[in-house]
């Protein structure tokens, strides 16, 4: 039986009136290969490289998923290096002095240029020689529609040589399989039977994996995650502490510290500078209602998966759903959903956090499907 | 005498640095930023064995395979298509091949695009 080929040669996509055409550098045969995972986040980014043929890993970077365009004016040498452009935490860390766009939202691409020049700062981390062949797995959202998908290839095409786009519930079961204990009696591999519940900045992913490719059945995403539960608490302190002037950047702190599920928990108060001056602020019930919100979008999502898997891969499935992405780090959220399960009449679910590598899962499944993918799967950029 | 603990040991070596070279010799912030560091290293290093281990993992079951006179002859372990695993299973399930996986996603991908023309 012959296998399918599914190499995408002589497309003519679609081009996004926003990207500009890019001639395609030319892939030298004794050039260099380079392999990368690349968790495309919408507020960081993640991405793992090395060598084809090898187990190096040559980079490995979070990168906050952000492109700072420096202001006209700027008086020479405030910018280091009179750098134009500035990437991850060097544009925040400048941003009075530049214009920040975030490339992503909700998990697509919002701006193409900016998302063009994130990817070319990405490739001269991969390879700063500039001369190797970069291919590269990209996660994606679950259920990431074609157009969203095709702003990736265009906005890679010249960039990346080959690239393979995969959901990301599925690379984080790939990331956080323990390859060296599959085959072991009494290990549970998530690739055969798990339920991922990942909770990104601009959507929550869920997405059953057993066994064989998550089909679009098999996947829910919703477009509530880390960024609308920061919108929900910007409103709630705009409305308890008004003029508060709080950026939203410190109301995601905020969060990223404090946020739980579950019962009211007060209080808890908040150190913030307003004014110039430190007040405390007590945001016990704001950051509860906030982070509940997730469990009222999730939980219908995460019952309705469970309901189609069959009968006989239920039961296991149900002891192995996983929370990942910078949503698990939300205290109390293992344990609200499991709970809430148990009392819904589900049989003996556990529901448990991938860990403190969660930032990382989809890059590391990402460079392993990198590393096993077959040369006729890699797909070409081609205009 | 109940042995010094590590945090024990880096207080005690920090308050003789400070009562040599001055309070100001060492911040919290520097500290925080070495320990920023090093989770870093931390992380890298996990991220490291996990992929070696994959690799490690593979050459043991290659080894295995080649001692074993009832190894399977290599036509009849490739799968073209993933196909799903029974549940439950007591018993250790094979490792499933990733290029499988993705070519299953493939197929998926052209079948969807081909489906909306077909209607």
């Amino acid at each position: 039986m012959s296998t399918p080929v599914v190499v995408e040669k002589n497309t003519t996509p679609t081009p996004s009136a926003q990207i500009p055409a890019v001639p395609v550098r030319p892939v030298k045969a004794s050039s260099k290969t380079m392999l990368a995972g690349f968790d495309l986040g919408t507020n960081k980014s993640c991405i793992l490289a090395g060598p084809a043929g090898q187990d190096d890993i040559t980079l490995s970077k979070i990168i906050p998923s952000v492109v700072g365009y420096v202001k006209e004016g700027i008086v020479d040498g405030i910018i280091a290096g009179n750098a134009s452009i500035l990437f991850g935490d060097d544009a925040l860390s400048n941003m009075l002095h530049v214009n920040l766009v975030a490339p992503i939202a909700e998990g697509v691409i919002e701006h193409p240029a900016a998302a063009r020049d994130f990817f070319q700062r990405i490739r001269s981390l991969i390879d700063p020689s500039g001369q190797g062949e970069i291919r590269t797995v990209v996660g994606i959202p679950a259920n990431a529609s074609d157009q969203a998908r095709e702003d990736i290839r265009q906005c890679a095409l010249g960039v990346f040589d080959r690239i393979l786009l995969v959901p990301e519930p599925f690379l984080s079961a790939l990331g956080f399989r323990d390859d060296s204990r599959v085959g072991q009696a009494g290990y549970v591999d998530p690739v055969i039977n798990s339920l991922f519940i990942d909770i990104g900045g601009g959507t929550s992913d869920l997405c059953r994996v057993q066994g064989c490719f998550p089909s679009k059945d098999d996947q829910i995403c919703i477009p509530f995650a880390g960024d609308a539960i920061d919108e929900i608490l910007h409103n709630e302190l705009n409305r308890l502490y008004p003029n508060n002037g709080l950026s939203r950047h410190k109301v995601r702190e905020i969060k990223e510290a404090n946020a739980y599920v579950g019962p009211v928990r007060k209080p808890i108060d908040v150190r913030v500078i307003l004014g110039g001056k430190a007040h405390m602020l007590e945001l016990g019930e704001a950051l509860g209602r906030a982070a509940n919100t997730l469990i009222d979008k999730i939980y219908p999502a995460l019952t309705t998966l469970i309901s189609r898997a069959s009968s006989d891969s239920v039961v296991t499935l149900l002891q192995n759903i996983i929370i990942t992405g910078g949503g698990s780090q939300i205290k109390g959220i293992d344990t609200v959903l499991q709970k809430r399960l148990a009392d819904d009449g589900f049989e003996s679910p556990k529901v448990k956090l991938a860990g403190q590598d969660y930032k990382r899962y989809v890059a590391i499944g990402a460079l392993k499907a990198a590393r096993a993918a077959r040369e006729n799967q890699w797909q070409y950029l081609l205009t | 005498m109940s042995p010094v603990t590590a945090e024990e040991e880096f207080l005690i070596a920090l308050t003789t640095v400070r009562a040599t070279y001055g309070t100001a010799s060492i911040n919290e912030n520097d500290l925080k930023e070495v320990l920023a560091i090093e989770e870093s290293r931390v992380a890298d290093a996990v991220v490291i064995a996990e992929l070696i281990a994959a690799r490690i993992n593979g050459q043991q079951s290659a080894a295995a395979g080649q001692s074993s006179p009832l190894s399977v002859a290599p036509e009849e372990t490739r799968t073209p298509l993933p196909t799903p695993i029974p549940f439950p299973s007591s018993a250790p399930t094979p490792p499933l091949s990733v290029a499988d996986l993705i070519e299953g996603m493939l197929i998926q991908e052209k079948r969807d695009v081909r489906t909306p023309s077909q209607a």
